[in-house]
């Protein structure tokens, strides 16, 4: 994945210092395993609200770095919220933390 | 774009975002703050000249459009990009929210470099420009209201009495300034010369060349012997002037007299300008001055005109003859923004006879100006101006005290002194004489002077009636302060409110309106479309209703 980011920013982006591009890296592994925590929490107590606006959240981090798979789980996350279907919700958090290993 | 460095405030809740924003314009001709709190953005925002913002919308605490309202607050036009993921939350109220504000645009968060750049090189470019023309406009605001500084500095005062004549006039333009042009230059004690012009078009251009007008007015009647001035003479200098020296870019209806209020003889010649209106005063009768229509082109539209002396007109005049005077602006005002179909003449004739018939000739203009208002025009499409110029009947001083004051205490204290001395002399009442001193004095230095300094210098000419009525002393203030414009008093009570207020804010005696009620239980006031008319009666010693001296 990390050479995907690298050349998403090169290309995408223009940002082609290796030193930015890693912390930029490891800047939204933070922000996707902070999201998928605190989204698991959301869950547990059942706030959609909050469940909406870390999906959104996340979703725009992952379109700024082309990270489609988590783009479409972060929405999944977003809309299942907007449904408070809380079921939906937990599939995609899954997914997400699934994705937030390969990130490793 | 040049080489400067733009400040872009860039504010997001997830520090990812920011980072790479930052990242992003780092190799441009950006300088990028960033917060990711709005309370830290606006603080920002506060410190320091922004050329652009980029928001997140939906944000933990405050989202983009509150941000956006915090910011407006300051700024009305700074552009701010939202950032949007726009395939997946755009929709047609996103769109309409984003676009309530002119200055607010949007960019999808998947943006390229290439894409970011883009916008933000847009936006920056507009915005610039919008700064640049908006401090055009100051600038050309701040030179217009010079100009018309000058301009009507440049113009005679809006009412002057001479020992045998007076004239009064209403001035319109129709933005700020105007071509429309009235000269007045006195030529004897008794005779003066009147030139009333239109230069073709409006605004600074006409304006211009209205000013030049006037100079070249006044250096030639500087140079010339009074006898040999002749209205076709001048007229032929204007031609020329237009001719050469503006090269026929503008030209101009004029209509150039000559009064001899000594021999009742007036010559004129109508250079293509509306032609004098006149009226018998007594009778409010109209009569054609220039049926054979004697005139000529308006000057400046052919180089070879000609302006022979026998298309001047000459004309003997009764002392009650009232002369009107204007441009053809009044034909052009509507009964609402896109009519010009104007009043007609003949409605215009009428109005004009019962205000010269029932009023004094010094409120005609702004008599005409209020009474074409009242019946529904009231949007002028071009500059206009009303003059009236009339004979005093010989004596006339004797019964009656008419003094122009120009905004000055040493000059108001001089006329008051003057005033008094006139009641005096009319009624033999020390008191009345007293009274009317220091009401003149208390009145205009405490309230009219006041009023006036909020408004322009240009209008700054107060005029003063003074006539013997039955009960005493009847006294009409006339003067063109804005500070009495619009407020409608009908009673007494509102009118004593008024007048105690402005006593109280602004007094310099300290002693303002309650002397003056002492001195004047009637008092009425009234407004006359520009004009205020104020009237006092101070009257004699109740224990001596009638005459104290004479």
């Amino acid at each position: 994945m990390k050479n995907f980011f690298r050349a998403h920013l090169t290309e995408t982006l223009g940002i082609d210092d290796p030193e930015l591009q890693d912390e930029l890296i490891g800047e939204y592994k933070r922000t996707f395993d902070d999201s998928v925590t605190d989204m698991r929490k959301a869950a547990d107590a059942a706030d959609f609200e909050r469940l909406r606006r870390l999906g959104h959240a996340l979703k725009g981090c992952a379109l700024n770095i082309g990270h489609a798979e988590g783009r479409e789980c972060a929405l999944g996350v977003e809309t299942g919220a907007r449904n408070a279907d809380l079921e939906a919700c937990r599939a995609e958090i899954e997914k997400l933390a699934e994705m937030a290993r390969k990130l490793e | 774009m040049s080489d400067r460095k733009y400040n872009i405030l860039v504010l997001d809740d997830e520090k990812f975002i920011l980072l790479t924003v930052a990242a992003c314009l780092k190799t441009g001709p950006y300088q990028v703050t960033t917060a990711d709190r709005a309370e830290d953005a606006l603080n920002a925002f506060k410190q320091k000249r922004f050329d652009a913002i980029l928001s997140d919308i939906m944000m933990d605490s405050v989202d983009g459009f509150r941000f956006r309202d915090m910011i407006r607050n300051y700024n009305k036009r700074i552009p701010i990009i939202f950032l949007t993921s726009l395939m997946d939350d755009i929709d047609n109220s996103l769109i309409n929210r984003i676009m309530k504000d002119n200055y607010s645009y949007y960019l999808n968060k998947n943006f390229t470099r290439a894409s970011l750049l883009e916008k933000l090189d847009q936006v920056v470019k507009t915005y610039q420009a919008q700064n640049e023309i908006s401090q055009l406009e100051k600038k050309i605001e701040s030179d217009l209201e010079l100009a018309t500084e000058v301009q009507t500095a440049m113009l005679p005062p809006w009412v002057h009495f001479t020992d045998t004549y007076l004239f009064s006039f209403v001035y319109r333009p129709l933005f700020k300034i105007s071509g429309d042009l009235f000269e007045w230059i006195p030529i004897s004690p008794t005779s003066c010369l009147c030139v009333f012009g239109d230069i073709s078009g409006h605004g600074i251009h006409s304006a211009l060349a209205m000013t030049a007008v006037l100079s070249i007015l006044k250096q030639l009647t500087a140079i010339q012997e009074p006898g040999t001035l002749r209205p076709d003479r001048i007229l032929r200098e204007l031609n020329d002037f237009f001719c050469e020296k503006l090269n026929m870019c503008s030209y101009m209806t004029c209509l150039v007299g000559i009064w001899d209020f000594g021999a009742n003889k007036l010559v004129y010649h109508n250079a293509g300008h509306p032609d004098l209106l006149c009226f018998h005063a007594n009778s409010g009768e109209s009569f054609d001055p220039n049926p054979r229509r004697r005139g000529s082109l308006p000057v400046g539209m052919l180089r070879d005109a000609d302006y022979p002396e026998s298309n001047n007109v000459e004309l003997k005049f009764t002392d009650d003859t009232v002369f009107l005077a204007y441009s053809d602006g009044l034909w052009d005002i509507g009964t609402h923004p896109n009519d010009s179909s104007g009043v007609d003449v003949k409605t215009f004739q009428q109005l004009a006879s019962a205000a010269v018939r029932d009023h004094f000739i010094v409120e005609i203009p702004f008599r005409l100006a209020g009474a074409l208002e009242q019946i529904g025009y009231d949007t002028p499409m071009d500059d206009y101006s009303l003059i009236v110029l009339k004979k005093l009947p010989e004596g006339v001083g004797d019964s009656l005290f008419l003094r122009q004051i120009p905004l000055d205490a040493a000059a108001i204290d001089r006329a008051a002194a003057d005033a008094a001395a006139f009641v005096e002399k009319l009624t033999g009442s020390e008191t009345l004489s007293g009274r009317t001193e220091i009401l003149l004095s208390e009145f205009l230095v405490n309230i009219v002077k006041h009023g006036l300094e909020n408004y322009k210098k240009a209008t700054d000419m107060i005029a003063v009636m003074i006539k013997a009525v039955d009960e005493g002393i009847l006294i009409t203030v006339l003067d063109r302060g804005k500070f009495w414009e619009h407020s409608q008093l009908d009673t007494t009570e509102d009118l004593d409110q008024l007048l105690n207020e402005l006593s109280r804010s602004k007094a310099e005696s300290g002693r303002g309106i309650p002397l003056i009620r002492t001195l004047s239980p009637k008092i009425s006031r009234r407004h006359l479309c520009g004009l205020n008319e104020t009237t006092f009666t101070v009257q004699y010693e109740e224990e001596n209703p009638g005459r104290e001296g004479k």
